[in-house]
């Protein structure tokens, strides 16, 4: 333990050779679940029993046949199955996302004008997640707060995304009226939602991040800075909330694609725009091009979070980082 | 009596009465869960089921004396209505930990014990079905399968299982590594043996934990279904039904939607405080 941090950091990302190998892993296990991602997506609505084009001209219409012929041609649904698969496939790659069987509009254009909303919300409830996990769990080491916030962490992780939702309106919005349930400036709209995705996620890391403490607390590092006279609060600050973090940032990584199917449930209970009701409407109506760009653009973010994951793990707990050498 | 013996017996003292303390300390939860099952299998002990049939001329009240948590849109008690939903709204997250729990105990035996191919694949799979959110693969097997019990408990189960899978395969690939597992192998105890005897317990113990701590997120994953129009039939007796009625009368009647939710939010709590309790118990034994 001669070098400091720093140095350790730089070795390991400094060396070129074991940068591009740990790179190139990296992207092909990326590649690996994309292609799997996305295969499974188009096997499942391949599976899908019905008629692609019922259902882009709606369940009354009276097309005649050399219409519904002339719809099969431009989408290529004649072709056999393979080669759907493989064009499935490839047309993304080509940044072609095709065009929405139920809008009629290029796939591109619904996720850019939708993604937006989502986002800003899913990052919100995250970061207010955080907020109140740290909050909750680091000034709350012991005595009757502790008691108390240990009692309210399993009834946030236990209470419903949408049951949530549909309290917090009742209260806020028809009862208090605090919030308008419809309309109301873009920060209004945003508080109610956001609350209602931050709590659940913010009781799951409370709960991490205390055990994750306590565990730190009987290390033999904090009794030494106990005994050099160190306080509780400075304990936690500079030494054992660091320690703490590494399995709490982890589960913050797994629970931002919870976030996604939570924002289903959200936006839908707030009459919110954005990619979850999005992801409804095109699974509800077997959208396949939409289905096929979401289920790529999920694995994209997997992919990114698990790596930005990594990395802050590596930078809080060094016992994680691999020698260069054998990286 | 000797100073070790005699210190012996004060730990033993002290550990008996930490047992009975450790025992009390989930008392809550198990009451209300004697209390659950008994609802679940004897509604008739908690509410007349006369009480079920639609009232017309009580419809949407707020809770009373004569209705205690109010009644709902075609004039049903509610709470008589919550007793009676208890058996389907729980069986749903038991099949679906039982299930999830299994699979991924035979999954995980077959990573750890199998040849290394298997052990990537199941891997690759695993992070495949992780990559997609939980909620949106629910909603495509119910989309495909169409609306039910039966095919809930399948979406549920294919939407949770990832992390039933992972937790199989890192238990059995840590016990396939421990020292007596190693030492059956030597004395050239047959494989199959060495998976049922030795592997077998050190992998179910953590799944166990899981099913009882993942009870939770299965019930309230269906219950989001249902909320959507992707679950469980309406007019049905069931938490989730009884929450998706009252979504557009939060103005007004806010007891519909909110008395159900309750009654699922205690029902998980006290689960997850046994989940918890088992774990430390079980952590406490492996020391």
């Amino acid at each position: 333990m001669t070098r400091t941090t720093a140095q350790r950091v730089g070795s390991r990302f400094l060396r070129p050779g074991a940068l591009w190998r740990a790179l190139g892993r990296r992207i092909s296990a990326a590649a690996l679940v994309l292609w799997g991602a996305a295969s499974l997506a188009f096997l499942v609505l391949a599976a899908v029993p019905g008629d692609p084009v019922d259902i882009m001209l709606g369940p009354h219409s009276t097309a005649s046949p050399e219409a519904r012929a002339d719809i099969r041609e431009r989408w290529g649904l004649n072709l056999p199955l393979w080669q759907q698969y493989l064009l499935a496939l490839w047309r993304p790659l080509t940044g072609d996302f095709g065009i929405s069987y139920q809008q009629q509009r290029p796939v591109t254009a619904i996720l850019a004008e939708q993604l937006p909303h989502t986002l800003l919300l899913a990052v919100v409830a995250m970061a207010l997640a955080i907020a109140i996990a740290v909050g909750a769990a680091a000034f709350t080491r012991r005595g009757i707060f502790r008691s108390i916030v240990q009692l309210l962490e399993p009834v946030a992780v236990a209470a419903p995304t949408f049951w949530l939702a549909l309290t917090l309106a009742s209260v806020f919005s028809y009862g208090l009226g605090w919030f308008p349930a419809i309309g109301g400036n873009p920060v209004q709209q945003l508080v109610l939602p956001a609350i209602a995705l931050a709590v659940p996620l913010a009781g799951t890391l409370g709960q991490l991040l205390r055990d994750g403490l306590d565990e730190a607390d009987r290390q033999p590092f904090a009794e030494t800075a106990r005994a050099r006279g160190l306080g509780t609060v400075g304990l936690v600050w500079r030494h054992t909330l660091r320690h703490a973090a590494s399995g709490t940032v982890t589960m913050a990584g797994t629970l931002f694609g919870w976030l996604l199917g939570g924002a289903v449930l959200v936006e839908s209970v707030f009459a919110r725009p954005g990619l979850g009701r999005v992801a409804l409407d095109a699974i509800m109506g077997r959208d396949l091009q939409v289905v096929m760009a979401l289920v790529l653009f999920a694995g994209v973010v997997f992919v990114i979070i698990t790596l930005v994951v990594d990395a802050l793990v590596a930078f809080l707990d060094p016992r994680t980082r691999r020698g260069g050498d054998r990286a | 009596m000797s100073l070790i013996t005699a210190l012996q017996a004060g730990q033993q003292r002290a550990s008996a009465a930490s047992t009975w303390r450790r025992l009390l300390a989930v008392a809550p939860a198990v009451l209300i869960l004697i209390l659950v099952v008994f609802a679940a299998f004897f509604p008739g002990l908690f509410a007349e089921e006369a009480n079920l049939r639609p009232n017309p001329g009580a419809v949407a009240l707020p809770p009373s004396a004569e209705h205690w948590l109010g009644t709902d849109l075609s004039g049903r008690d509610i709470y008589t209505r919550i007793v009676f939903g208890t058996g389907l709204t729980l069986s749903v997250g038991i099949r679906v930990v039982l299930v999830a729990g299994l699979i991924g105990l035979v999954v995980g035996l077959l990573a750890g014990l199998g040849p290394r191919w298997l052990d990537a694949a199941i891997t690759r799979v695993t992070e495949v079905l992780l990559a997609f959110p939980e909620l949106l693969i629910a909603l495509a097997v119910v989309a495909i399968l169409g609306r039910g019990p039966e095919s809930v408990v399948i979406g549920v189960t294919t939407a949770l299982l990832p992390a039933y899978l992972r937790q199989g395969r890192v238990y059995s690939v840590l016990a396939r590594s421990t020292g007596f597992v190693e030492a059956a192998k030597v004395l050239g105890v047959p494989r199959r043996r060495i998976a049922v005897r030795h592997i077998m317990p050190s992998v179910a113990r953590p799944l166990l934990v899981l099913m009882i701590l993942g009870f939770g997120s299965a019930v309230t994953t269906a219950a989001g279904l249902t909320f959507l129009g992707l679950g469980m039939e309406s007019g049905v007796d069931e938490w989730g039904v009884m929450m998706q009625e009252g979504r557009n009368r939060l103005g007004d009647a806010w007891w519909i939607t909110s008395m159900a939710g309750f009654a699922l939010l205690i029902t998980v709590v006290a689960v997850s405080w046994l989940g918890r309790w088992v774990a430390r118990t079980v952590q406490r034994g492996e020391r």
